[in-house]
């Protein structure tokens, strides 16, 4: 991938704590860009730009709950390391059912913080390879033609070109070329590498 | 005293009358022939006379003349009518008659010990009255003599005084039966009447006082300016306390000192000036108020340890965010060292940074502290501004995590309120945590909580604190300070009747009205401090 380094957002409303975690993560090698609200978050925030949340919880305005929620609905996948205040239970469950790497309690350690900042970097950045990965299986499947996008899926079945042709009341000779031409156009080799590309990029089997 | 006037009227009266009988009797002109002379002085004198009985006879006191005898040579009319005698009957020794003979001996005692030495003599004694009744009268005679300054006997007037000796007696039953010492001086600082609760206040035997200087009754400490405040009373004579605002005591014959309240009433009695102080032992009064406030105190801090134990989430994350700061500031400094880049400047900001951040760990701290502390402060200049900053600074995460949008509206030039910073914090703070309560369930932008301060009237600071909920019942305006009084299925209802208690014993109110178009408003008010500006 030749994105740029990565960035963590710290974003917390009291001032103090903002610049000593941001000085914190500096310290630890780490490019950080620090926030005072969610909102200013948003209205600068590049959604291509690689990198993670360190958020609040409680915050005025919007709070960071809300800001993950937020996020979420805008198709933003940036893994959020949550900070609070207080040992609160239901939020932190919450937060991680929605998908957060950490629910950290302040006064937080330095080492756990930048444990579950290193945790979530990776995370970003395995999750924009994968995401590049079923992008560009999606513009090869773009590539097929209706006939040959039906051919696959009753070949993912683990259909043989005789049934396949019976089924679509065509000859297992016509069968056997749209599958080369579908094999080829996903470039894989193997009935296999097929079954599991078009598993990740979500294509069910034709039942 | 009306009593008094009454007879400093008749006193007056009589004096002038024998004054003008004298001025009769006594003038003489110069004549040309003494035959001439003789003859119009012997007309005039009879003339003279005549006038001298005309007066004496309408005059409105009862006149007697006697002889160098003693005997009595003249009575007037008013005598006559008030024994109800005849002039013959009176004459000479005849009116010792009607003289009660329990003061028999000593009217005459006094009357001849003073003819003898021809001086003035005043006595009071019964008279025998028409009726049979006896009636007090005062008596007053002087020597009289004649032109050539030869001794000619007395002339002497009597005023009925009866009505007066009642009042006298009145007034002494009526200071003896008070439930205050009553403690009468005079002129020169001198004790002249006790009654028996002065004995029992001071322990002192009545006759150990009679005669003393009122000091005596004065702790140590306070009786060297005494005489002085006596004299200020003397120059601006009135009914009032003593020692307006200042916290008096009494010294008792032990030793021990009593606290006392003093009112003073000047005296105007035919003897002269007096001046009538009631002393109230206040020992019973101070105890019970003391108790009270005590239980004021214990009642306030039990609630505002209650109230803190709701906020703690809110005060530990107040606590909470500096020492994140501290924390995450100086393990980043360790690892800037670890590492081996040794930015001094970066190092040095963080330093402050800590100390900073510590600094304000410590005012959180020292703010619960106060709010924990038990027992009573002393009263002091206080900015209710001040009270709201650090209120909304206590309650900050509080509001944060319920939603309300805290608005302030804090008048600038503020006077100083004088009180009890922590007892009016926690006014504060109940007023602002209900306020956040009555918009639980509210949308989001209706959750806003105005706090105010205001100048009213020049003489008192208000603070108000706004909510944009529901309001509360016209019915229950005043309600909500009753104790037990909730709506809420937390707390025990005390909050309010705590604050009402509060603010009172700090000489200001608390109340609440509802808002238009919505909400509830709670106020209080307090007078400001007019010798300390801010």
């Amino acid at each position: 991938m030749s994105n740029p380094a990565p960035v963590v957002f710290v974003i917390d409303d009291e001032p103090a704590v903002l610049k000593a975690i941001a000085r914190l993560l500096v310290s630890a090698g780490m490019r950080v860009a620090a926030f005072g609200s969610p909102q200013e978050f948003l209205d600068r925030y590049d959604p291509a730009a690689p990198g993670c949340l360190v958020l609040d919880v409680s915050m005025p305005g919007l709070n960071g709950m809300q800001l993950q929620q937020a996020l979420i609905e805008k198709d933003c996948a940036l893994p959020i390391v949550f900070l609070t205040g207080r040992g609160d239970i239901p939020s932190s469950v919450q937060a991680m059912k929605r998908g957060a790497v950490d629910f950290l309690t302040k006064p937080v350690d330095d080492s756990s913080l930048i444990a579950a900042v290193r945790r979530a970097l990776e995370q970003d950045f395995a999750g924009r390879g994968e995401r590049g990965e079923i992008a560009a299986l999606r513009q090869r499947l773009a590539t097929l033609t209706p006939r040959e996008r039906e051919v696959l899926g009753h070949v993912v079945a683990g259909r043989r070109n005789k049934q396949i042709a019976a089924v679509l009341g065509t000859t297992e000779k016509t069968v056997k070329v749209h599958r080369a031409r579908l094999m080829e156009k996903m470039q894989v080799e193997s009935l296999a590498d097929l079954v599991r590309i078009t598993g990740r990029a979500g294509i069910a089997p034709t039942p | 005293m009306s009593l008094s006037w009454v007879t400093i009227v008749w006193s007056a009266l009589a004096s002038a009358c024998l004054t003008l009988a004298f001025v009769r009797l006594g003038s003489r002109r110069k004549q040309p022939s003494l035959a001439r002379q003789l003859r119009a002085s012997a007309a005039e004198l009879r003339e003279s006379e005549s006038r001298f009985r005309d007066v004496a006879n309408t005059a409105p006191v009862m006149i007697w003349m006697s002889g160098t005898d003693k005997l009595c040579t003249f009575f007037n009319q008013g005598w006559l009518d008030y024994t109800g005698r005849t002039l013959q009957q009176e004459l000479g020794n005849g009116w010792a008659d009607g003289v009660h003979r329990a003061d028999l001996a000593r009217c005459m005692e006094v009357y001849t010990g003073a003819f003898d030495a021809h001086e003035r003599f005043t006595m009071e004694y019964r008279l025998r009255k028409r009726d049979g009744e006896y009636g007090w009268v005062l008596d007053t005679g002087v020597p009289r003599y004649a032109s050539d300054n030869a001794f000619l006997g007395y002339i002497g007037s009597a005023v009925d005084i009866t009505e007066l000796k009642r009042g006298q007696e009145n007034f002494r039953l009526a200071v003896e039966a008070s439930p205050s010492a009553m403690v009468m001086v005079d002129q020169q600082g001198r004790i002249v009447l006790v009654n028996e609760q002065t004995e029992k206040t001071f322990g002192y035997a009545r006759d150990e006082l009679i005669g003393q200087p009122v000091e005596v009754l004065v702790p140590e400490e306070f009786r060297i300016g005494h005489p002085a405040h006596r004299a200020e009373y003397y120059a601006a004579l009135c009914a009032r306390p003593m020692g307006a605002g200042r916290e008096l005591f009494g010294w008792r014959k032990d030793g021990s000192k009593v606290p006392v309240e003093i009112g003073l009433n000047p005296v105007h009695a035919p003897e002269g000036l007096f001046v009538l102080a009631s002393i109230v032992d206040i020992t019973e009064r101070r105890r019970a108020e003391k108790k009270s406030a005590e239980q004021r105190n214990e009642l306030a801090h039990l609630s505002r340890v209650t109230m803190l134990g709701e906020l703690s989430g809110s005060l530990a994350h107040e606590l909470n965010q500096p020492l994140t700061a501290i924390l995450s500031n100086a393990q980043a400094a360790q690892r800037f060292l670890a590492r081996g880049e040794v930015d001094l400047d970066e190092v040095r900001a963080i330093l402050t940074d800590i100390v900073s951040d510590d600094k304000r760990a410590g005012e959180v701290i020292r703010g619960l502290r106060m709010l924990l502390t038990k027992g009573e402060m002393p009263y002091r200049a206080l900015d209710l501004n001040d009270v709201v900053r650090d209120v909304l600074r206590l309650v900050r995460s509080d509001l944060l995590n319920s939603g309300v949008n805290v608005l302030t509206e804090l008048a600038l030039d503020l006077p100083a309120v004088n009180g009890d910073r922590v007892q009016l914090q926690q006014v504060l703070l109940n007023l602002v945590v209900n306020g956040c309560e009555a918009m639980t369930g509210a949308e989001d932008a209706d959750r806003q909580l105005i706090v105010r301060t205001a100048l009213t009237d020049e003489k008192s600071v208000c603070v108000s604190v706004a909510d944009m909920g529901h309001g509360i019942p016209p019915e229950n305006l005043e309600r909500v300070f009753e104790a037990f009084f909730t709506t809420k299925t937390q707390g025990l209802g005390l909050g309010l009747a705590v604050c009402r208690t509060i603010i009172s014993a700090q000489g200001g109110q608390l109340w609440a009205t509802n808002n238009n178009p919505r909400g509830a408003s709670f106020h209080f008010k307090l007078p400001a401090n007019p010798a300390r500006p801010l």
